[in-house]
């Protein structure tokens, strides 16, 4: 199964919360009225400028293993690496916003605007979230009609040791460029709000595992355990 | 003076609006730019810095103050060089080559701008040779560079090289920062400093600048 999703603009309106949260606030924490003004105007904008698209494309066990050993120098030992092969079903994913919400960003600060700016820069971080779990369900959905014990996750290059270089590999097999998604030298993807990974479905406990890696006494976000925390119990 | 106060708690709530009124009103009684600065920007300034640091305030919080702060600068810069006071200090700042990221970057700038220096920012993918050229023809001390991939940060280590190579070690210096560089990092490049986020970047660039004063 391939794919390719262009959603409204609408559709990946992030909830107030999770920008304020990409910005420091507390979950509780209420922001003050001039703070409120700034996040009203940098939804309504990344209502008009994003334009969220991607794809998502079916992949087998195999194929993976080839994108993964193709990844240049991932960890020695990673999560990954005993999730993966435990999966009911694969799918590699690129989603992105388009180009038009950085450089209204970048003209926001250009112009002395930049609380208005770095709100909706943040606001398109947690936007660009929204657009890739709206894609994982829609292939959740169709994956696993019958529902049961059955949960997904996404896993992206760059993240628990699995090399940033699988980029390349990955963009490939998917053809990113048919969304208009490059990759450069450096592995950074253009847009810049853009991101890519495989969305892993099975049962919940395959996506449980320690943070004892190496790699992780650098992590500074320990997400994996919110993630973690947050699967469907058995 | 009861007016550089409410300058300082206008600054202080990001109301830009009512900063550039007082400020404009502040000239116009005749205080000087100077004091303008000393006694209310500043003051306004740094009490969001230490409320930013408690955790009372956030990002959004400050950024308005930075943007009221920085308007009003504009206003009393004019007024700061008649009546001849020092120049401010300049920092060079900009993301390491082959890097496009630049909203930490930003920050950052700002942050140092509303803590008083002159901030002259090359903006994204910028070369070593670029970051040294402009140091030395503004006369800067400090550099600051930023990197957001483990790919992109091995620039920062090019410019403290080419630092090095021209003899400019000890007296160009080098804060680094961004989501994937750490203090083991920084120290293992050579940087002379790390900071964690904007405002550790002022607390780097004032403890070098008194170092190597
Ligand atoms: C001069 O002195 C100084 C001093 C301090 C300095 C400084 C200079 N420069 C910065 N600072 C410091 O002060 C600033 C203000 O306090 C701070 O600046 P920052 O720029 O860090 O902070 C910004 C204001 C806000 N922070 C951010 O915007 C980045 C936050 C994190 C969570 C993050 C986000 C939000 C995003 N990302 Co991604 N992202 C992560 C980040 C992890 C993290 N904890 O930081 C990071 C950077 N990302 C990463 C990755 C891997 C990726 N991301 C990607 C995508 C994304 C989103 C689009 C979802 C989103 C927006 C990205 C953007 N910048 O527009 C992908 C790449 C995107 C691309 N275009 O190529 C992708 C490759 C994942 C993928 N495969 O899709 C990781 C890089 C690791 C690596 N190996 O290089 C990462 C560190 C996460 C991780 N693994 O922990 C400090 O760092």
């Amino acid at each position: 199964m391939k794919v390719r999703l262009v959603m409204e603009s609408n559709e990946i309106i992030p909830d107030p919360v999770d920008v304020l949260m990409g910005q420091g606030l507390p979950a509780d924490a209420v922001p003050a009225v001039r703070v409120k003004e700034l996040m009203s105007r940098a939804l309504e904008m990344l209502s008009l400028f994003a334009a969220p698209r991607g794809i998502i494309r079916s992949i087998s066990r195999s194929e993976f293993e080839r994108i993964y050993r193709d990844s240049g120098n991932s960890e020695g030992a990673t999560p990954l690496e005993g999730i993966y092969p435990q999966a009911e079903q694969l799918a590699v994913y690129v989603v992105t916003l388009g180009d038009l919400i950085t450089q209204t960003v970048e003209s926001l600060f250009r112009n002395n605007e930049y609380p208005l700016g770095a709100m909706l820069d943040f606001a398109a971080s947690a936007a660009i979230e929204k657009a890739a779990d709206i894609m994982e369900s829609k292939w959740r959905g169709e994956q696993c009609a019958g529902g049961g014990n059955y949960a997904s996750l996404r896993y992206s290059p760059g993240y628990c040791g699995w090399n940033i270089e699988g980029q390349r590999p990955l963009l490939k097999f998917i053809d990113s460029a048919a969304i208009g998604v490059q990759l450069g030298e450096n592995c950074l993807m253009l847009p810049l709000k853009t991101t890519s990974g495989l969305v892993v479905g099975g049962e919940p406990e395959i996506h449980v595992f320690d943070n004892d890696y190496g790699f992780c006494e650098r992590c500074n976000t320990l997400e994996c355990r919110t993630r973690i925390a947050e699967l469907p119990k058995t | 003076m009861e007016i550089l106060t409410r300058i300082a708690e206008e600054l202080e709530l990001g109301d830009d609006e009512r900063v550039v009124s007082l400020t404009e009103e502040a000239l116009a009684a005749g205080i000087k730019a100077q004091e303008i600065l000393n006694g209310g920007l500043l003051v306004g300034m740094e009490a969001v810095g230490v409320k930013f640091r408690a955790h009372e305030v956030f990002l959004p919080d400050v950024l308005l103050t930075a943007k009221a702060m920085n308007l009003a600068l504009k206003l009393i810069e004019p007024t700061l060089i008649t009546e001849g006071a020092p120049e401010l200090d300049k920092v060079i700042i900009g993301t390491v080559r082959g890097d496009l990221h630049d909203i930490g970057k930003n920050l950052v700038g700002i942050m140092l701008r509303g803590a008083g220096f002159k901030v002259i920012d090359l903006g994204k993918d910028v070369s070593p040779e670029r970051f040294i050229k402009t140091a030395r023809e503004e006369g800067a001390r400090i550099i600051g560079m930023s990197a957001l991939l483990t790919t992109t940060m091995v620039g920062m280590k090019d410019v403290i090289d080419l630092i090095n190579a021209e003899g400019l070690s000890g007296k160009l210096l080098t804060v680094v920062g961004g989501a994937p560089v750490s203090e083991e990092y920084a120290r293992k490049i050579g940087a002379d400093a790390y900071a964690f986020d904007a405002s550790r970047a002022i607390d780097c660039v004032r403890d070098l600048l008194a170092q190597s004063a």
